[in-house]
């Protein structure tokens, strides 16, 4: 009898008496008893099986819609991690692979059937070691994992070259669970555009030469190179007339113009030697192993001739020289900083010499170049302290017997050198432009002056070649009369004949414009340069004056004579005033005088004098008379 | 050692079930509440033993040879030869927790030369689970500690715990057993079979259970219960909580209900239901359920090197409901192990104390068949 029915037996036993009798109620209680302890066994089971199966499918459902949620939530990862610009891959704690996006395998180029989770992280590498072809970068350590640490965040940058030339970045972080994210970027184009940035701050856009920056770092880097002393040559170079290109044909032209003297440069040295530009038409040269001066004459010479060539730019053709200062190391410097000062003082002597030609540098040169410098700066303060003065020169008219006007003369009473004539400024301030605030002053106290003068005294004002190239020299004119209140007749412009060798039709425009004025235009110096007859045809002078080289050999050389004599004829017949300048002695007087000048100028009527000495030299014609 | 069964019927008085008269040591005695309470038993136990200790507590039906009774009164006399013990006994509402009475009443008996030591406790007024730490710490892990919680039939109402004349309500007595002779072994099984999801305790507050994932506690029993929700808390005993740590689920421990409250929708547990642990439905089959019981009759046997010669039995309240008129089959299960000689006594209970089988630390239980057997060495 099975377990489950050994009750029925104690059921009966219960029932049963003492005396064998069975009380059948009794049994019959018990076993109906029994019966329901099974039903409800039975009940339970069922509504506990029912209970569950409710509760399972609950979780079903709920399981079935997380699934489904994650799964929405990963469609919408899906998108954005195909539309990365960037190759992503997620390895677990294994070094499995979770996910990878298909940039991943594009950049690697790996066959798709390998991408997939659960690949190893080293099956992978191997694929893309095959691709890299040993190109000598450690792939794994561009994945990432085996340098990477094991603290979550961590995080490990490299970069690495593939066979197919491109390179691609590689950014991996450690997470939570172990594994790790590898972030892979195509920097192929940024690299790219990098090594053109650097290459641009380190080259001139213009000309693709090295700019002065990186030549500087070339110069230190071979000065430390040459060890041996084989000798070294810096070539500062200067363009002549460029600049009268630019302005003449504009900067596209100029520009052309500085590539083809960059490529007839890059042609004229060797290969090794290094050729830069510094700024507008300045370029330089490094030359290597120069044996021996002689060496770099005939480089110097070849570069010369090259950019002497003449350049066709659009149908025109130009003609420009250039100017070139060198300096040697190790004999003149061993340091870049000065051999490239030097180039550029010898460079100075070589455009001081009237260009188109080399110099060296001399120890002399940079003597000078700091006396100049000296000189600059001091003018400089000069012209804003107003340390000059007019000393004034009487003119003597020959047939009025007295004195008609005074030449306005400058003096600079420097503090540190005293009082210096123009011949030794005069220059430098031509050079340097303040030429313009001087020349102004000048015309200013010189009409300011003349105003204390008698009426019919006139002034003389020297004008030099650079102020007449300034547009504005008539308003200046006109400015400094409005202001003094001298009356424009009472002016003499003087003007050198250098005035005219500049653009001629530009320099007659504006002598007819000062002439309009009112003010009377001399020809100073007439005789001393290029005289030419054209100028006196094509401009009505008042006034000749007769260079002094004349009339001091006019009473013992007769043909000085003769040119007086042609001169002042020549006067006559364009209707000219005749001064003749520098008449020191009554003999000098007697000729001039004799040979048909109208007045003279010089010792033999008064030195140049301070203003203040005017009223007197005056007074004391008056009282002669 | 001697030992010696008795029942107490309410025609007959006691009977010796077997020819022995001589006196004991102690005696423990097993009936419902209205038996204890409401008749001259324990009376007339102090006749028949007038020097021994007299020891028992109310129950959900007791250990009668190999059957399960009600009506009756069942008792066990033991006399050792070689082994001391001591009786101690505190009041749960002298002291401010469970924890503080096991230790209270630990203290009592504490001893180098303490062996193992049996308590009974008040059913419902106690937290066990926290009874036994307090006492474990009071005489060390060292000690065997078996015993149970005090029933009261399906009703959960009042359990009374008895020491000599003093048998009331809010009562622990431990009985130390000192010396080397005295070989005290346990063995605890439940049978109880996991079904439904896993669940998580989502509110509990010690032995408190709200809620499991979120819900009402309570409400999920009232849906298993169906029809018999009503007989709420008792018949919650068929659907124990088999409760652990999600850190660690090879150390799980049963619970079982002790009482609810409807308006709160909370449920009270014979032990802590600690939050954020798991929590699983159990239901028993008959067959595995008398499995268990051998299964701890076994372990208690399988410990000891002499073969037992009394043996206390204490099975959960919540085995009897499901088991019914067929609860007498883990008895019969219980003593083929033991031996059908071995006299013995026990009670369906509101938990069980006794060594857990993998950490042997002494801890309630619920729904198990505990078996504590005792030999004395000659």
């Amino acid at each position: 009898m099975p377990d489950g029915f050994k009750i029925i037996d104690k059921q009966f036993a219960k029932a049963t008496a003492p005396d064998g009798s069975v009380d059948l109620q009794r049994l019959k209680k018990m076993v109906a008893a029994t019966y329901e302890d099974f039903e409800r066994d039975v009940e339970r089971i069922d509504r506990s099986m029912r209970l569950m199966i409710e509760e399972n499918d609950r979780l079903t459902r709920d399981l079935e819609a997380t699934i489904r949620a994650l799964g929405l939530e990963n469609a919408g990862y899906a998108p954005a991690l195909e539309n990365m610009s960037h190759g992503l891959c997620i390895f677990d704690a294994d070094n499995r692979l979770l996910v990878a996006n298909s940039r991943f395998q594009e950049i690697y180029d790996l066959p798709k059937e390998l991408v997939r989770p659960g690949v190893a992280m080293s099956r992978l590498i191997d694929a893309i070691k095959e691709h890299e072809k040993g190109r000598g970068c450690t792939t794994q350590e561009g994945l990432g994992c085996m340098t990477l640490g094991k603290t979550p965040g961590d995080s490990l940058r490299s970069e690495w070259a593939l066979a197919n030339g491109a390179i691609v970045e590689v950014v991996a972080t450690r997470v939570k669970d172990g594994g790790l994210v590898a972030v892979h970027e195509d920097v192929t184009e940024k690299r790219k555009a990098q090594a053109h940035i650097e290459r641009l701050a380190r080259h001139d856009a213009l000309t693709g030469l090295p700019n002065r920056a990186t030549f500087h770092e070339i110069l230190n880097s071979r000065l430390s190179d040459d060890k041996a002393g084989n000798g070294i040559a810096i070539y500062y170079l200067d363009l002549d007339r460029f600049k009268a290109v630019n302005d003449t044909f504009g900067h596209a032209v100029g520009d052309e113009l500085l590539r083809q003297v960059a490529r007839r440069l890059r042609h004229a040295v060797r290969d090794k030697d290094v050729v830069a530009r510094f700024s507008g038409d300045e370029f330089a040269v490094i030359q290597q192993d120069v044996a021996d001066p002689e060496a770099v004459e005939m480089v110097a010479q070849r570069v010369l001739d090259g950019i002497g060539n003449r350049f066709k730019i659009n149908d025109h053709l130009f003609h420009i020289g250039a100017s070139i200062g060198v300096s040697l190391f190790p004999s003149d410097s061993r340091d870049a900083d000065r051999l490239i000062k030097n180039a550029d003082i010898a460079l100075y002597r070589a455009k001081a010499d009237g260009g188109n030609t080399f110099r060296f540098y001399e120890p002399t040169m940079d003597a000078n170049m700091r006396e100049r410098r000296s000189l600059e700066f001091e003018l400089q303060a000069a012209v804003e302290n107003e340390d000059f003065e007019l000393f004034y020169q009487p003119l003597f008219d020959l047939k009025q017997n007295r004195i008609c006007a005074f030449e306005a003369l400058l003096r600079w009473n420097s503090p540190l050198r005293g009082r210096m004539a123009p011949a030794a400024f005069i220059g430098l301030a031509e050079e340097t432009g303040l030429i313009a605030p001087i020349g102004k002053w000048v015309l200013r106290q010189a009409c300011r002056e003349a105003m204390k003068w008698p009426n019919d005294l006139k002034v003389a004002v020297n004008v030099s070649a650079k102020q007449f190239k300034a547009d504005h020299l008539p308003l200046l004119v006109a400015a400094a009369l409005a202001e003094s209140g001298l009356a424009p007749s009472r002016l003499e412009l003087e003007v050198t004949e250098s005035v005219l060798l500049q653009n001629t039709e530009r320099t007659i425009d504006t002598l007819r414009q000062l002439k309009d004025l009112g003010v009377s235009i001399s020809m100073d110096d007439f005789g001393a340069g290029y005289s030419s007859l054209s100028y006196l045809y094509r401009f009505p002078f008042d006034k000749l004056k007769i260079d002094r080289s004349y009339v001091c050999e006019s009473d013992a050389d007769d043909n000085a004579r003769s040119i007086i004599r042609a001169m002042t004829g020549l006067g006559r017949s364009f209707g000219m005033k005749i001064v003749a300048e520098g008449v020191e002695t009554r003999d000098e007087l007697q000729v001039v005088r004799s040979e048909g000048c109208g007045e003279i100028q010089g010792y033999l009527i008064s030195k140049p004098v301070p203003a203040n000495e005017i009223a007197g030299l005056l007074a004391a014609q008056a009282a002669a008379a | 050692m001697y030992a010696s069964a008795l029942v107490w019927g309410p025609s007959g008085g006691w009977k010796p079930a077997d020819a022995t008269t001589d006196d004991a040591d102690i005696v423990f005695y097993f009936g419902l509440r209205r038996n204890l309470a409401g008749t001259s038993a324990i009376k007339e136990l102090r006749s028949l033993y007038p020097s021994a200790r007299l020891v028992g507590c109310s129950t959900g039906g007791h250990v009668l040879g190999e059957d399960v009774v009600d009506d009756e009164v069942a008792a066990l006399a033991m006399k050792f030869e070689r082994t001391p013990i001591k009786l101690a006994h505190i009041k749960v509402d002298d002291h401010g927790d469970s924890h503080a009475c096991g230790a209270a009443l630990g203290a009592q008996i504490a001893d180098p030369d303490l062996s193992a030591a049996f308590v009974l406790s008040d059913g419902l007024r106690v937290n066990g689970a926290q009874l036994v730490a307090g006492l474990v710490d009071a005489v060390g892990a060292s000690v065997r500690i078996a015993g149970g919680l005090a029933g009261d039939g399906a009703d959960f109402s009042e359990t009374l715990v008895g020491l000599d004349d003093d048998l009331c309500s809010g009562q622990v007595v431990a009985i130390g057993f000192y010396g080397p002779a005295i070989q005290v072994r346990t063995g605890s099984a439940g049978g109880w079979d996991v079904f439904g999801p896993r669940r998580r305790v989502t509110q509990a507050s010690g032995n408190v259970l709200l809620t499991l994932d979120g819900e009402p506690a309570l409400d999920l029993y009232e849906r298993y219960l169906g029809p018999e929700a009503p007989a709420l808390p008792g018949s919650g005993l068929l659907f124990p909580l088999k409760i652990f740590d999600p850190e660690n689920p090879e150390h799980d421990i049963v619970r079982t209900l002790l009482a609810i409250d409807r308006a709160a929708r909370s449920m009270t547990f014979a032990g802590d239901i600690p939050q954020g642990w798991t929590a699983q439905l159990m239901r028993g089959s008959h067959h595995n359920l008398v499995n268990g019981a051998a299964d701890a009759s076994a372990q208690a046997r399988a410990k000891a090197p002499l073969a037992a010669q009394a043996a206390l039995l204490v099975s959960c309240i919540g085995r009897r409901l499901l088991m019914g008129q067929r609860t007498g089959d883990e008895i019969e299960a219980v003593a083929s192990f033991l031996g059908e000689e071995t006299p013995r006594a026990g009670f369906y209970s509101y938990g069980e104390l006794a060594p857990h089988a993998r950490t042997d630390r002494c801890e309630l239980h619920n729904q198990t068949m505990t078996v504590t057997t005792f030999a004395e060495a000659l």
